[in-house]
């Protein structure tokens, strides 16, 4: 049974809130990460698979963004909840998931980063307003209340919980209003199913980012040895899915030993 | 002072719940005083044990000083803070002064190769791992993320607990910094290669239609060099969302086109 927007958006929004607490303030057990957290979200409304996808395709973009210490970056688990919120409805509204895909992400992933960025902004505020939170717990523990501790600690989860939720929200209803009739438009223009290799495009940037942020030596060379062995034995039609999926893992074992033994001393 | 017990002998209950509270380390992460909450709020059982009234108040204080550390390494820090108190060191204000010196060094020291090895080599490498798992048919990829990295992190904050109290502010002797470096290392190169394996089974998977739509040479001939450009881009500081955005634009108009 189809769910409505105003259904869907608090839902996933809660549930998109309480995971973006795991990246910066608690846990930090990679749950707040795209591909769990839209794998976690998908799982949750119906559709693991999409949202795996969608996790997937945002994971590499910021496989290096770590909000640590005093770094925030874009917030990427409301990035991924507000693309998935709203793609979901798009394929409830008829279109192919391929279609929806090709068409919807890339806009759901401009208005997910608009909402992340916002949050990532509201957060560093937040971390202002918790100077007055330890203000607090001082004033407390002067008074002998040695329970303000925990109880300043633990309120501080409060207002990360709200901005990110009311954040996703607000994102996620802006983009259905504005977003789905620049869709519908497209829809009727294009025929996005011969357009396959745009939805490689995202993942292949983020191939690109993290090859140039791990600033490996050779790392190129190598990555190139084990795109060339995964794409070989993709391309033989008699293995087995799980048979190819085995030998690519053992190629990349492989190439990563070969590269171990040719620079054994390297640090 | 004599009657404190000392810091080995802290229940492992107690010492199971500094570890666990740990987790909320950053929960109230500030500009100023960065961690410094979230520590108190961890080492808070153990203080109760060893300290009451005006000396627990005091004690408490004592640790609301600046502290920024990596919250999976936070446990051995706890652990010799603990051992410091328990050991009754804190008492005139130059051992204040030098507690404070070993923590922010301590901080500094597991802060660095924390954010070295758990942030830029462990979870890019389980992050690119799962994604190369999903992309070969594995829809729950996302637990081998998750499952790994957050049980290391449990075992790294009960151990490091333990290995505080034992070593007190000399913690880092206990660890063997070289071996944590080569893992480090071992990671990052790892990732190098499953980013070039992800490459290769996006050009060739039918799901993604890369190769089911337009053929190999042409899809090739389409990512390849956006993960060039996107390569170049990366290594001129643009920042990861500017790149992502730069590229959902390209996609629209890029259909739009077509």
């Amino acid at each position: 049974m189809p769910v409505s927007m105003f259904e869907l958006a608090p839902a996933m929004s809660a549930v998109g809130a309480l995971l973006s607490l795991d990246d910066n303030v608690l846990f930090r057990g990679m749950f707040a990460q795209p591909i769990a957290c839209g794998s976690i979200l998908g799982l949750l409304f119906g559709d693991l698979r999409l949202g795996a996808t969608v996790g997937a395709i945002l994971q590499l973009l910021w496989l290096f963004d770590v909000p640590a210490g005093g770094f925030i970056s874009i917030d990427y688990t409301s990035c991924t909840t507000i693309s998935l919120a709203l793609l979901l409805p798009l394929i409830q509204s008829g279109l192919t998931v391929k279609e929806s895909l090709i068409l919807g992400l890339p806009f759901f992933v401009l208005i997910g980063m608009l909402g992340g960025a916002l949050s990532s902004h509201l957060t560093k505020r937040l971390r202002r307003f918790n100077e007055v939170i330890v203000q607090r717990a001082v004033r407390g523990i002067d008074n002998g209340k040695i329970s303000s501790v925990w109880r300043n600690n633990t309120a501080a989860l409060l207002p990360m919980f709200a901005k990110a939720f009311i954040v996703i929200l607000a994102s996620i209803l802006a983009g259905r209003f504005v977003a789905f009739p620049l869709l519908r438009f497209f829809v009727k223009h294009c025929d996005v199913s011969v357009y396959g290799f745009w939805v490689a495009a995202l993942p292949a940037a983020g191939i690109g980012i993290g090859l140039s942020a791990l600033r490996e030596h050779r790392g190129i060379v190598f990555a190139g040895v084990s795109m060339a062995a995964a794409l070989i034995i993709m391309r033989i039609n008699v293995l087995s899915a799980p048979l190819a999926a085995g030998l690519v893992l053992l190629s990349c074992l492989i190439v990563f030993l070969v590269w171990r033994r040719l620079s054994p001393n390297e640090r | 002072m004599s009657d404190r017990p000392e810091a080995t002998r802290i229940p492992k209950g107690i010492r199971t719940a500094v570890a666990l509270r740990t987790f909320m380390l950053e929960a109230c992460w500030n500009n100023r005083a960065k961690q410094s909450l979230g520590l108190c709020f961890s080492i808070l059982p153990a203080l109760k044990r060893l300290y009451s009234g005006q000396a627990l108040k005091e004690a408490l204080k004592r640790h609301l000083s600046v502290f920024n550390t990596n919250p999976c390494f936070s446990g051995f820090i706890a652990g010799a803070i603990i051992q410091h108190e328990a050991a009754g060191q804190t008492d005139d204000s130059q051992e204040k002064s030098r507690m404070d010196r070993m923590k922010s060094m301590l901080g500094g020291t597991f802060g660095a190769l924390g954010d070295d090895l758990m942030w830029f080599s462990l979870k890019p490498f389980l992050g690119t791992l799962a994604v190369l798992l999903f992309l070969l048919g594995n829809e729950w990829a996302f637990v081998w993320l998750v499952g790994i990295f957050s049980a290391s992190s449990i075992v790294l904050r009960l151990r490091g607990v333990e290995l505080g109290l034992k070593g007190g502010l000399a913690v880092q002797r206990h660890l063997n910094r070289i071996k944590f470096k080569r893992i480090a290392v071992a990671l990052k190169r790892a990732t190098c290669v499953l980013l070039g394996a992800v490459a290769g089974v996006l050009l060739s998977a039918d799901r993604w239609s890369v190769a089911e739509c337009n053929g190999l040479w042409f899809g090739a001939a389409m990512t390849v060099p956006i993960i060039v450009v996107c390569f170049i881009l990366r290594s001129r500081n643009v920042s990861s969302g500017k790149i992502g955005a730069g590229v959902c634009v390209l996609i629209l108009i890029g259909v739009l086109l077509s």
